[in-house]
């Protein structure tokens, strides 16, 4: 009984906090994904150099997303956010469809599931810019990625725009789902 | 690639930045151009390469990114793209954006005008002409207050021939007098018989542009550019990503969606030889009908209108290009206050430290 009680007054008033790592290739959608998630409109955002980080809340949890810029000669410098990461977000521009850059996306996503620091990190890919013409569908995208090769990993493939909003939310749904599980999984 | 490949492409680039006609933003007044755009293979400064991503352009930083021998190839520089999308435009049409955020919308409209619907584009990039009409009668961008007066003149019926040699107050103060000699020295395609001899079509005059206060004379003069580069390579073919060019119209509420050809602009004929030829032959065929000369005369008379970088307007006709400058400017006017809220938008807070701190913000209060 005393226990329920618990759980009760920290299901209304606890606040989680979740520590997220947003990367992605260059111009993939991940300043605005963000701004998007935090202000609910759709920012001109220029090439991030360094990082933006915002805190979203959502379904009683406090996100505190790093969006890390993407450029190739930057990307060394993702490992500085590791630490401490319960998830990553992996964006994709799903409209580039330029070989190159998918292998890119591929290789830098897996070279992140192989660091030791993210191995309980959980990982949400969002599939962005599905509202242009002749994007890349999820299961194409999924397929490309070779996300089913990935294993002891939770993870997640969301179809979504980040200029419209659409499937950011079902996103953080899954994660915020995610971490309320593995809450429980924890006691 | 190696490190020694990526050395020599940033090298080439970096050479390429210092060159005076890309000193200066492709689309805007700014002069710090840290960015390249692949599509057009032009130096643009940090918020124009916002605007470009915004139209799926790809942008890449020239220090923050490696480059390939095949796109370094690509970038022909601001010269090359102003004759090719800046052929027909000058500073009374449309006033070179500033290069603060004040000017973010402008500077945005400009790009749609000038990538987009293409107005000011060199004939060869052009929609062919009845769809170019048809852009002119319906406004593409519901922004834009169209029509503005030059362009309400270009519906007028086709004005006789004659009054393109003898200026009359009328028509040919407004439009600039005799249609001036063009950046390529081609002769003006279908625009009438005296004016364009074709058989006789001029040497390429290298056009110095003398007219003042025009931030891009620099880029547009003198003449051709570029015919015998190595980089004969056709660029943009070579790149499988052809999605660059593809119809973006779905995303951008702006642009038009009820254009049936639209098609045809998503492949412009420049497509195929990445190296712009200066010299395109002149198609005019004297056996046309009428009719058809008609129809081609007036979209030409209108393409010329913005060619005032022969220099060979006299004070006053300069002083009515001034007074169509200023009817421009009021026609948009009131545009850009309509477009004011939006320019206060909430910008990305940018901070530049490599090293995660507690909140991006904090590091600003200093």
């Amino acid at each position: 009984m005393g226990s329920s009680i618990t759980d009760l007054f920290n299901k209304l008033f606890g606040k989680k906090e979740v520590r997220i790592l947003m990367v992605g290739l260059d111009a993939a959608g991940k300043t605005t994904i963000l701004y998007k998630l935090m202000l609910g409109e759709v920012v001109t955002a220029i090439p991030t150099i360094g990082f933006n980080v915002e805190t979203v809340e959502y379904k009683n949890i406090k996100f505190t997303v790093w969006d890390v810029g993407g450029q190739d000669t930057i990307r060394p410098l993702w490992v500085h956010y590791y630490q401490n990461t319960d998830a990553v977000i992996f964006v994709v521009d799903s409209h580039d469809r330029e070989p190159d850059r998918v292998q890119d996306a591929r290789e830098e996503l897996h070279k992140l599931m192989n660091e030791d620091q993210l191995k309980d990190a959980a990982l949400l890919v969002f599939a962005n810019k599905q509202d242009l013409p002749k994007a890349m569908t999820l299961s194409e995208l999924t397929e490309k990625l070779n996300l089913n090769q990935l294993r002891n990993r939770d993870w997640h493939a969301q179809a979504c725009c980040a200029k419209t909003g659409e499937g950011l939310y079902q996103g953080l749904d899954w994660l915020s789902n995610y971490i309320q599980n593995k809450g429980k999984k924890a006691k | 690639m190696t490190d020694r490949d990526v050395e020599k492409c940033k090298k080439q680039l970096e050479a390429m930045r210092k060159l005076p006609e890309n000193r200066r933003c492709a689309n805007c007044a700014s002069m710090a151009v840290p960015y390249i755009c692949l599509d057009f293979g032009t130096f643009v400064c940090t918020r124009c390469s916002a605007l470009h991503r915004d139209l799926t352009h790809r942008v890449k930083s020239i220090t923050a990114s490696k480059f390939t021998a095949l796109e370094v190839a690509g970038v022909l520089g601001n010269q090359n793209d102003a004759q090719l999308y800046l052929c027909n435009w000058n500073e009374s049409y449309y006033k070179v954006p500033g290069a603060g955020n004040e000017d973010t919308e402008r500077a945005r409209e400009f790009m749609n005008i000038k990538y987009v619907e293409k107005r000011w584009a060199h004939d060869s990039i052009k929609p062919a002409a009845p769809v170019a009409q048809q852009q002119f009668q319906q406004p593409a961008q519901p922004v834009y207050q169209q029509p503005t007066q030059p362009i309400q003149n270009m519906q007028q019926p086709m004005q006789p021939v004659t009054q393109y040699q003898q200026p009359q107050p009328a028509y040919g103060q407004q439009f600039g007098g005799p249609a001036p000699t063009q950046p390529f020295g081609q002769p003006p395609a279908f625009a009438n018989k005296n004016v364009s001899p074709v058989k006789n079509a001029p040497a390429p005059v290298p056009v110095q542009a003398p007219v003042e206060d025009d931030p891009f004379a620099d880029m547009l003069g003198p003449g051709p550019v570029k015919t015998a580069q190595p980089v004969a390579q056709p660029v943009v073919n070579n790149q499988p990503n052809n999605n660059f060019n593809q119809p973006t119209f779905n995303a951008h509420p702006n642009a038009p969606t009820n254009q049936p050809n639209q098609g045809g602009f998503a492949q412009p004929t420049f497509n195929s030889n990445a190296t712009f030829n200066p010299n395109p032959q002149p198609t005019f065929n004297a056996g046309q009908s009428a009719a058809i000369n008609n129809v081609k005369a007036g979209f030409n008379a209108a393409a010329f209108v913005g060619n005032n970088n022969a220099g060979n307007q006299n004070s006053a006709q300069k002083a009515n290009w001034d007074m169509f400058g200023d009817m421009v400017k009021k026609a948009a006017g009131p545009v850009a206050a309509a477009n004011q809220p939006i320019q206060n938008k909430p910008q990305p807070v940018k901070v530049n430290a490599p090293a995660p701190a507690p909140k991006g913000n904090d590091l600003l209060d200093f």
